[in-house]
């Protein structure tokens, strides 16, 4: 039984992570309709601004955090608003593309300021464990955990209650009739960003604490551990995004040490794309994602 | 203008890109190189008879998750070809240049990579990755390349085009599991697992302890794996533990590291482990798990003591000015014996008067032994029947030794126990 329990919270910080790197694309996705690759590069700036911040420049470990979230929000946004903003309407694969190049731009420019070896965050948290009976956790498993249901209970509230988070869902629903109603498309569409480069800030910085040494080359890669959960939340669903980290985390730690070897070596690492692909015969819009309708 | 139907195709498109995404990227960094003939010698690819320069490749990972380990085996090599160079070049005469492409660590990148140096090279000084050189194999048998293999994997080592230079993984493991059992001997009776990749790597750790431990009448208990980008290894520890593991067999690189010891730490456990040197990185020594590496693991690879004086090609790389003044580490060693192995093949190969890629096959062929001025074992390279070095240099974790942390306990160790010949 404590085993189980043991893995269960393995599975939910694991979750954890995987929606706050797949909140990142879905708000995106919800309200500007691009499918922002950049996640990825996110994740690694606010990683290594966050060791830039504290480690080089002295700050206190969550004064670095923060600024090097509210850095990558603004770097986020500055990128919607030059590279684009212009083509996220011309067709579906343009603005894909352009995110792609620049995810490919930014882990290239990190390594040439910060080299491409191993490196200490100096998070506070280091390998400190907390027990709640039998059960051991990480205090970076429980600030994962923590802040992530802290997220996903302000973006709640944030669409529900307040205007500009209306004004985003009116944009993603239909941009004409939100701009004639004076909502600006590029104020929704660069606070959207901002607030995917945040989430990938945040995701980057707990990747790089595994172990207080987490930091290294590769963690643009770690994003697009989100992809499978994306589509099986919904595409454009916060809340998917966050049942469906969950999901997939839980569902991947048990098979593990549950699956049969039959199944072949490596099997857990298929799990999220077999969920995947069943959610997707049954329901294709994902576990939370509106089913198109389409006037003809 | 709107994109019909938009948001209903971005679910497919991620899809395809996510498959697209496994597709790109390399880049080569390219100094010269090209072809042409000398009067007295023989020459295809890579040879600039202007200026008598041999050009030879590699493919690495200079982006992705290992590249430091990457970086390091590569200033390993050019110490041992700027040393070259400097005495005049091999014959006193021909200097070696070196070409990089980058493989991301992966082996649809690594094919990619080869395309784009294969006519630039003579000879493929480094390919790293176990799935990486097995993905050339068949481009190297057809293009008749000789690939110095950055892998330890028992099962290429006797491919014609290949030169392989250290010791097998299954070796490695073997050796460091028996180094601990001969220094407390009632560890015979310990329950014996492995934490490995789920890819060849991990098969064959498990092949070297399952082989070391049925020498005390033992067996490898449990098996539990982890894909190279899992950061969450909970589950697996916690299978170890259930198990009663007290010895775990390794494998897995330097990023991999954290988190087995964040989880280990979770739960409260300290078996021993036995880790490839590649496992280490400089900067665990300021980190919170430099005491949990000190008390619970110890690592396997070529060399010896890093900062002693007793072997002059271990000063000389250490001085070098390759390594840009970082501290020596055992990727640098790598690095510098497939180097030397290279410049064995070459200097064969010009006795021949032949570095074509068939005279640079032929001479392989021809080579009977390439030995690494002790830091190495020696190759012996019967064909058919390769013979790779069977001794390991036995590591333990100490600050003392920071930032690196490695301190060689026991030089050119070989289990008392024998290695299987096939490893």
């Amino acid at each position: 039984m404590t085993e189980n329990l043991q893995i269960l919270a393995g599975g939910i910080s694991l979750g954890c992570v995987f929606a706050l790197l797949a909140l990142g694309f879905v708000i995106v996705s919800k309200a500007t309709g691009v499918f922002n690759l950049a996640q990825g590069g996110f994740v690694v700036w606010g990683a290594y601004s966050t060791y830039f911040l504290h480690q080089q420049v002295g700050l206190p470990f969550y004064v670095a955090a923060v600024l090097s979230i509210l850095f990558v929000a603004l770097v986020a946004a500055v990128m919607e608003a030059v590279a684009v903003h212009k083509v996220a309407s011309k067709n579906l694969y343009t603005p894909i593309l352009v995110t792609f190049g620049l995810l490919m731009m930014m882990p290239p420019v990190v390594s040439a300021f910060w080299g491409t070896g191993q490196l200490t965050i100096g998070d506070p948290w280091g390998l400190k464990v907390i027990r709640i009976g039998e059960v051991a956790i990480t205090e970076r498993n429980v600030a994962v955990i923590v802040v992530t249901l802290i997220v996903v209970a302000v973006f709640g509230l944030f669409f529900r209650y307040t205007r500009l988070g209306l004004a985003m869902q009116a944009t993603a629903l239909d941009p004409e009739a939100a701009l004639a109603q004076g909502v600006s498309d590029k104020l929704v569409h660069r606070l959207s960003w901002a607030i995917a480069g945040a989430l990938g800030a945040f995701g980057g910085i707990m990747l790089a604490t595994a172990g207080g040494v987490g930091l290294g080359p590769g963690l643009e890669e770690y994003a697009l551990l989100a992809l499978p959960v994306i589509i099986l939340g919904g595409i454009e669903s916060p809340l998917g995004a966050v049942v469906g980290g969950l999901i997939v985390g839980i569902i991947q730690q048990f098979a593990v040490v549950y699956a049969a070897e039959d199944f072949g070596v490596g099997f857990e690492e298929v799990v999220p794309y077999l969920l995947m692909i069943a959610v997707m015969l049954v329901r294709p819009q994902g576990l939370f994602g509106t089913r198109k309708v389409r006037r003809i | 203008m709107k994109f019909p139907n938009k948001r209903a195709g971005v679910s497919v498109a991620a899809l395809l890109l996510s498959a697209a995404l496994t597709a790109t990227g390399c880049a080569a960094q390219n100094s010269g190189g090209g072809s042409g003939g000398s009067g007295e010698l023989k020459a295809g690819p890579g040879f600039d008879a202007k200026t008598n320069t041999i050009t030879v490749g590699n493919i690495l990972a200079l982006s992705g998750p290992i590249a430091a380990t990457a970086r390091e085996q590569l200033a390993g090599q050019q110490a041992w070809y700027d040393k070259i160079n400097a005495a005049g070049g091999i014959a006193g005469k021909y200097k070696i240049n070196l070409i990089t492409a980058d493989n991301a660590y992966e082996a649809q990148k690594a094919v990619q990579a080869y395309n784009e140096i294969k006519d630039k090279v003579a000879l493929l000084s480094g390919v790293l990755g176990t799935p990486s050189v097995k993905a050339l194999i068949p481009i190297a048998n057809r293009d008749k390349m000789v690939v110095i293999p950055s892998a330890q994997d028992a099962s290429i080592k006797d491919e014609p085009q290949l030169l392989p230079t250290f010791s097998t993984y299954q070796s490695e493991v073997a050796n460091g599991v028996s180094y601990l059992v001969n220094k407390d001997p009632d560890l015979k009776k310990a329950k014996f697992c492995v934490l490995g990749y789920n890819n060849q790597w991990g098969e064959d750790i498990n092949e070297g302890l399952t082989y070391i431990t049925s020498k005390w009448g033992a067996k490898v208990e449990t098996f539990a794996k982890y894909g190279p980008t899992d950061t969450q290894l909970t589950a697996q520890m916690q299978q170890l533990k259930s198990a009663g593991c007290e010895i775990i067999g390794f494998s897995g690189a330097a990023n991999n590291v954290p988190a087995v010891v964040s989880a280990a730490t979770q739960l409260d456990y300290k078996p021993k482990w036995v880790m490839g040197f590649m496992a280490n990185a400089t900067a665990f020594s300021e980190s919170p798990i430099a005491d949990y590496l000190k008390e619970n693991m110890i690592f396997t690879g070529p060399g010896g003591d890093l900062k002693g004086d007793e072997n002059q090609t271990l000063k000389e790389l250490r001085e070098s000015k390759a390594l840009n003044g970082a501290e020596l580490t055992v990727q640098h060693i790598y690095g510098h014996i497939q180097a030397i192995a290279v410049t064995t093949l070459l200097e064969k190969a010009i006795q021949n008067g032949d570095i074509t890629r068939e005279g640079l096959t032929k001479a392989l062929s021809e080579l009977e032994k390439v030995s690494f001025n002790g830091i190495n074992g020696d190759v012996i390279l019967t064909p058919g029947n390769r013979t790779l070095p069977h001794s390991t240099t036995i590591y333990e974790y100490d600050k003392e030794y920071s930032p690196y942390g490695l301190k060689a306990v026991e030089s050119n160790f070989t289990a008392p126990e024998g290695i299987d010949p096939k490893f």
